[in-house]
């Protein structure tokens, strides 16, 4: 099973490449909302009051120092990846960049995302550590289905699992 | 007595078994980062007699040492740097400060006084090549007070929330040791390891040690309030009696979490003594820039790095002129580009050198400053420099060694959290520099009430969302280093790497000078074959 998944990652993550380079040399582009930090910062003052506010910067905390306690795909993304993908799932650029999550090509294979959380990659750290399979499932699942993505083929604790 | 020292291995089995995994790891940890610096005085190098150019790509600590001594010995130096700022992670954040992260955010430092250091912070005294930095260029020093036992060690779901002293905890968990160790030996339970004689010797230190009464016990007397203080101070005239005071009871104390907090004293890196420079840690940056700023080109962001037999070419960005690519060559690249930028680079290098470049992931941190109308930790609490420990995700409460008992506002590094197994630090890069500020300021006032009502203002540096490093430091592991510390630290052609990254003390500055160093040396070599 294991050398099964195995192929089948390295046959997706050859796949991707390929459409990462197809979408590079096309130069693709990705429809999103626009980013606009007064605009948010407008809307939570309008919605939130100041102790609400509070309560979910607090709230975004995990309850124990050593491994996140979040459940839910968007609480977890929300206490971690979002550090450098951003809000919008766009990523960010500097003197390099952080990839964006959004219409990114690799994500078509749901092993890729996993295998990245599991093991780190490239200058991005591994969670694999602090977070268990659900939790890795649930993460991925959401990127996968946010940001502009709709894949169906959801990732199960098992995938997780099979991967470590 | 014959007690065999314990191997590395046996000792990290010890602290598994005692504390769990958590304390396995930051041992682990505190002993690859205890690593002391084989500094042994200023470099001496054959020179370049020919006119050999080199190019260095950033302008920290590991580049400008290289671009300082090479320069010196003969060589043609230019040095290319993103920011516009020489320095790197050499840096302090003062008021009038500002600089936008990424996601857009801007930073904003209004301090009165004050600053924050977002990366270093404190000197152990065995980084010897930054001391002799600091005497060559002129960057004055000042004590870093470390350990303070009047400072905090606090534990939210322990003593009701409420804070311990440091040098309670400290000088009871030493009493009850020393008291069970002295019953174990009374109850003949070390008959075997320490002969009747050297018994006689440990109780007697014990009893010394651990303040332990005649029947060996640690209970609260005259001379427990000479070691852990009193309840009412020793006095002059007819004022009251001294009263010692009165030791936590030993169940709780143990169960509390707080000696675990203790072992960060116990690391190499944190005794005393420990300095700083005098107007923050920048300093050290800002005196490597002024040595070597005319051979520095700011604003250049590097996009390719090619190599053949005869040269190196460098492509980068002119960030000021509109974007304009530019290009520059030389005999040999030494590249300082952290790793985590390095990693998306196009480089002319081997693919093992490209695989250690990509392997190595970097650490998340992140620090909080917050600024008061007074000084109130050491007008209502005695805590003069230090600091304090907690459980909350600020995890650490660090107060000014410098301006000490000023009137007028005071700076606190009110949060800092790094270790690479915890997420709070992860969350914290998650929160816009305002929601730092409200969090620092929530969690904190646990620990020190006064905490809203003397607020004035608020910075912070969370490193994942620094343009120029996407994170802060390279986190190794030993597996890792096992498979490609040596390649990343070789020469591919006419490239070879440098910074705290090439170091076997990542995140110290002593790491990137001594990389900077180590590079420039072999440069030399084989310049002079």
């Amino acid at each position: 099973m294991k050398t099964a998944i195995a192929a089948c990652f390295a046959m997706a993550f050859a796949a991707s490449l390929a459409a990462q380079d197809l979408a590079e040399t096309e130069g693709y582009e990705v429809e999103l909302p626009s980013q606009d930090v007064a605009t948010d910062k407008a809307r939570l003052l309008e919605e939130n009051s100041p102790e609400d506010s509070l309560r979910e910067i607090i709230d975004r905390f995990s309850t124990h120092p050593d491994r996140f306690t979040q459940t839910s795909g968007e609480a977890l993304y929300k206490t971690s990846c979002m550090g450098c993908h951003m809000p919008d799932g766009r990523g960010a650029e500097g003197a390099g960049h952080y990839p964006p999550l959004a219409g990114n090509p690799k994500l078509v294979s749901k092993y890729f995302i996993v295998t990245v959380l599991l093991t780190g990659y490239h200058g991005m750290p591994r969670f694999g550590d602090q977070m268990d399979d659900a939790q890795i499932a649930e993460v991925s699942n959401y990127v996968r289905t946010h940001f502009g993505n709709d894949y169906s083929d959801a990732v199960t604790a098992e995938d997780v699992s099979e991967l470590r | 007595m014959s007690i065999t020292m314990p191997t590395r291995r046996q000792l990290l089995s010890m602290i598994g078994h005692a504390a769990g995994t958590t304390a396995m790891y930051q041992a682990m940890t505190s002993m690859g980062f205890a690593a002391t610096s084989d500094y042994s005085g200023p470099i001496e190098l054959a020179g370049s007699q020919g006119g050999t150019k080199v190019l260095i790509l950033g302008a920290g600590l590991a580049g400008l040492t290289a671009a300082y001594e090479l320069r010196k010995a003969g060589y043609d130096v230019k040095v290319l740097e993103y920011q516009n700022r020489g320095g790197g992670r050499s840096w302090t954040i003062s008021g009038g400060d500002s600089f936008t992260e990424l996601g857009g955010h801007d930073v904003d430092c209004t301090f009165e006084k004050g600053y924050l250091n977002p990366g270093p912070w404190r000197l152990p005294i065995h980084h010897y090549a930054v001391f002799d930095y600091c005497r060559k260029f002129n960057v004055p020093l000042q004590p870093f007070i470390m350990k303070n036992n009047k400072a905090y060690l606090h534990n939210s779901q322990a003593y009701g929330g409420k804070p311990q002293r440091i040098g309670d905890v400290e000088t009871d968990i030493r009493g009850y040791t020393s008291e069970l160790l002295a019953k174990s030996v009374q109850q003949g339970a070390l008959d075997e390891q320490v002969s009747a004689e050297d018994q006689e010797k440990l109780l007697e230190g014990l009893k010394g040690w651990g303040v332990l009464d005649k029947n060996y016990r640690y209970v609260t007397s005259e001379a427990v309030g000479e070691h852990r203080g009193w309840d009412v101070l020793p006095g002059g005239g007819l004022m009251p009696k001294a009263e010692p005071s009165t030791p936590l009871d030993f169940g709780p104390l143990l169960n509390s979490g707080l000696w675990e907090q203790l072992y960060v004293f116990n690391e190499y890196v944190h005794a005393p003594a420990m300095f700083e420079p005098v107007g923050g840690m920048g300093r050290i940056g800002d005196a490597f820039t002024e040595q070597t700023r005319d051979l520095i080109r700011f604003n250049a962001r590097v996009s390719k790095i090619e190599q053949n037999e005869g040269q190196v070419t460098v492509h980068y960005e002119d960030r000021e002129g509109g974007g304009e690519v530019m290009q520059e060559t030389a005999d040999y690249c030494i590249c300082t580009i952290p790793l985590s930028i390095l990693a998306q680079l196009e480089i002319d290098v081997s693919d093992e050198m490209k695989r250690a470049i990509a392997s190595v992931p970097y650490a998340s941190a992140f620090k909080v400053a917050l600024e008061f109308k007074r000084r109130f930790w050491e007008q209502d609490e005695w805590i003069v420099g230090g600091i304090s420990y907690t459980d909350l995700p600020i995890k650490q409460i660090a107060y000014p060694s410098y301006d000490l008992f000023e009137d007028g506002p005071g700076v606190v590094q009110a949060a800092y959290d790094t270790y690479p197994t915890k997420n709070y630090t992860y969350t914290w890069n998650t929160l816009t520099p305002q929601e730092r500020i409200e969090a620092a300021l929530e969690f904190g006032s646990r620990i020190h009430p006064q905490y809203r009502e003397e607020f004035i203002s608020g910075t912070s540096c969370a490193w994942h969302r620094i343009p120029w490093t996407l994170g802060c430091y390279g986190q190794w592991t030993e597996e890792l280093r096992e498979e490609h510390y040596e390649t990343l630290c070789e020469f591919d052609g006419r490239i070879a790497l440098a910074g705290e990254h090439c170091s076997h003390i990542p995140a110290w500055q002593e790491g990137a000078i001594l990389s900077g160093l180590d590079v420039i040396r072999r440069l030399d070599a084989r310049v002079n074959a």
